[in-house]
């Protein structure tokens, strides 16, 4: 054995919150544990920049919150009646065995990291939440899994595939050190994915680069089932421009604190051009604001209303000097670094040029409560993973990722300590060496780099915030047309950007056609997902889960008391169910 | 049109040469988009570290020696240049990219 063949019991790929919480578990319950993280280790991923790493909300229900000491919780609250809201948020397509588990064991795992000394901040974050910066949780989860012997850490380093053994369960991984250039296989007893997002489909997202869409990929190629695929969440208010600041989400969690105005390239607010008076509410006060904002900012992008970068304009003009330092106040980190130069910015230019952005992943990986994927010995943990949420993510991302991460690494550790060693199929690593390394013997191919933009170009504009059957067909047929030859300019495998570029596209182009196909079988617009030519919410047709399995959509009707048969308007149907949940303002909507 | 002129020391720790790249200004850049101008448009051979980047001054991956101040290169405002980039410390693994 050398260093190019590892072996372990767990191998867990991705060290956001879900991989690092998977790690601490499976090393806990006496496994060995291989973590593997393309970036740096207590450092990547979307756990990082949650909250803007200012203040992420991470969730729980009231009642418990409040007996773990929060003043601001809501003591009347109980698991129960967040599920109910969950299912309402999701428009009834949830997974209802993976919300119960989310709302049933977010208590324990809240006040772990409470525990742990997570950095809350000050903050006042309501009813359900706790604010906490993405970088304080992986500081706590990182001390934690470090703390054991039984883990090993590859940074750098990403997945290209999972090896099957013969007879089509996980045995293992092949993956690339990138520095190294070095290929590594891994023999292990259970893998867990905790990938993160597809953020990487769109050209413009909130995410760090890594975040490709690898594990769903290697999930794919292995047959297993995804889940709703085609919902995918946009986040208004990120910036577009200066390319320096593109991408921060800053402007979004200052509106969601009640903070800044929007409006149009001629000053104008826009919003209730779209939207009726009380959907601009519910963008305006409520977390609703991810879909109706992005939308209203669509629309206006179609009606040639938006800036040279695309964007709309965030502003805090409007603020009275007194709010202003009440914000600054409350915020401390906007008069330092980064965000200090950002506020000067914006103060220099009464504003800052944001757009909607590719941003949370709401389909995934298919799962269990367990956390296992169709795949045997195949678990799947975090962002990566959909179904929890449905059609629309309102609860925290957060606590997902650390409920299902501890559940993943207890799964994955069990099955990996009474399955034993696995042996990967010999054929089947050889032939994903070969299509890992296709590139270094091709000439006259592409640059990886213009094929990767393609793809990604490609996806943004056929999978984008409103979808048409049109733009869906070309999209999958012009992604076809983009498995092309690539060639690398530079021969080392060591520090070799293109060939990720080659490896990052492929993953891509599935994730990509994945969310097509998904998109084009659901003939309805519900939550995040909305299609210009099927613009009402149908009940009676599509209250489905969109299963995809080795490249085929199946539709899986859903028995949902709560969800009325019947076709809806999908503003309407929207306003109505939000009028149910248990934390609508009884006034405001109509 | 204004131009900037960027010079890279490149090659690893034990043969390193310099490379000069000319673009076009970039208002608004950091120096992490400069490097990935020129990797797109100028130079796919380039290194740095781009794998996975937060480009939000988070991660503190993409340390640079900016005109002989390191610093991140996300966050460092390219400017008007001209811009001297160097590895920000000796265990280079190849160009920019260091362990
Ligand atoms: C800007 C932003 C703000 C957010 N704010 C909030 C918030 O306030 N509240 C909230 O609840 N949610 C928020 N979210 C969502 C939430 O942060 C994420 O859903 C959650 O952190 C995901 O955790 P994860 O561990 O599943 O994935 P991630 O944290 O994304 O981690 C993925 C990991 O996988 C690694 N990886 C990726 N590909 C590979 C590969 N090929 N090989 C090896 N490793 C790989 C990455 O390097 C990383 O370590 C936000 C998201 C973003 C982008």
């Amino acid at each position: 054995m050398n260093n190019n063949e590892l072996s372990c019991n767990v191998l867990v790929v991705g060290s956001g919150g879900a991989g690092l919480r998977a790690a601490c578990e499976a090393c806990a319950q006496g496994a060995s544990v291989i973590l593997v993280s393309k970036g740096r280790v207590n450092r990547s991923g979307a756990t990082l920049l949650a909250g803007a790493n200012v203040s992420a909300d991470v969730m729980c229900d009231g009642a418990s919150l409040w007996r773990m000491g929060v003043a601001s919780a809501d003591p009347t609250d109980s698991p129960e009646r967040w599920a109910s809201d969950i299912l309402c948020e999701g428009f009834f397509l949830n997974r209802t065995d993976l919300v119960e588990q989310y709302v049933s064991q977010a208590p324990a795992r809240v006040e772990e990291l409470l525990k742990a000394g997570a950095n809350v901040t000050a903050a006042d974050e309501g009813g359900r939440q706790i604010g906490v910066p993405g970088s304080s949780i992986l500081d706590v989860l990182f001390r934690k899994a470090s703390a054991s012997d039984r883990l090993t850490v590859l940074q750098d380093t990403t997945l290209c595939g999972i090896l099957p053994a013969a007879d089509g369960s996980a045995a293992g991984a092949l993956l690339l050190d990138i520095p190294g250039g070095r290929l590594i296989s891994v023999r292990a007893g259970a893998v867990v994915l905790a990938t993160g997002g597809m953020h990487g489909c769109y050209t413009f997202n909130s995410g760090t680069t890594g975040l490709c869409g690898e594990g769903h990929a290697a999930a794919m190629r292995m047959g297993a089932r995804m889940s709703l695929m085609e919902m995918v969440t946009f986040c208004p208010d990120v910036i577009c421009a200066p390319s320096r600041f593109r991408g921060s989400i800053l402007p979004y969690i200052l509106q969601c604190m009640g903070y800044g105005h929007l409006e149009n390239r001629l000053g104008e607010d826009f919003l209730s051009k779209y939207l009726s008076p009380g959907a601009v509410e519910l963008a305006l006060g409520s977390e609703w604001n991810k879909l109706l904002l992005s939308y209203a900012m669509y629309r206006e992008a179609q009606a040639g209303l938006c800036d040279e970068h695309g964007g709309v304009r965030f502003s805090l003009r409007g603020l009275t000097p007194a709010r202003r330092a009440e914000l600054e106040e409350t915020l401390p980190q906007l008069r330092r670094g980064i965000y200090a130069e950002l506020m000067a910015l914006h103060d220099r230019q009464g504003g800052l040029s944001v757009s909607a952005a590719g941003h949370y992943f709401d389909g995934g990986i298919a799962v269990s409560a367990d956390m296992a994927t169709s795949v045997p010995g195949l678990f799947a943990a975090g962002e990566c993973t959909g179904g929890l949420f449905g059609a629309n993510r309102v609860a925290a991302a957060t606590t997902q990722m650390l409920v299902q991460g501890a559940q993943a690494g207890q799964s994955a550790a069990r099955f990996a300590l009474s399955a034993g060693p696995r042996t990967p199929d010999p054929a089947a690593l050889e032939q994903l060496r070969a299509e890992v390394l296709a590139p270094f013997s091709c000439t006259g191919g592409e640059s990886p780099r213009r094929l990767r933009s393609e793809v990604s170009e490609i996806i943004s504009r056929s999978a984008g915030i409103v979808r048409c059957e049109r733009d869906m067909l070309l999209g999958l047929q012009q992604l076809a047309q983009t498995d092309r030859p690539v060639t690398l300019s530079q021969k080392e495998r060591a520090a070799n950007r293109g060939w990720l570029d080659y490896l990052e596209a492929r993953s891509l182009r599935a994730c990509g056609e994945a969310i097509l196909r998904c998109s084009l079988a659901r003939r309805e617009s519900r939550g995040v997902f909305m299609r210009s030519d099927y613009p009402m919410t149908d009940n009676d047709g599509f209250l489905c889960e969109t299963v995809l399995q080795n490249g085929k959509v199946s539709l899986h009707g859903i028995t949902q008391p709560a969800a009325e048969p019947g076709r809806f308007d999908y503003f309407d149907y929207l306003e109505r169910v939000f009028l149910r949940l248990s934390y609508a303002p009884e006034v405001t909507v109509q | 049109m204004d131009e900037l002129v960027v010079t890279i020391t490149r090659g690893d720790a034990c043969a390193r040469r310099t490379c000069e790249y000319r673009l076009p200004a970039l208002p608004g850049a950091s120096v992490m988009d400069v490097l990935d101008y020129i990797y797109e448009n100028l130079d796919p051979t380039l290194s740095y570290f781009s794998h996975e980047a937060c480009r939000q001054s988070a991660c503190g991956k993409c340390l640079v020696r900016v005109n002989g101040k390191v610093c991140l290169a996300c966050g460092c405002p390219a400017g008007a240049g001209p811009l001297v980039l160097e590895p920000w410390n000796e265990h280079v693994v190849r160009d920019l990219l260091c362990e």
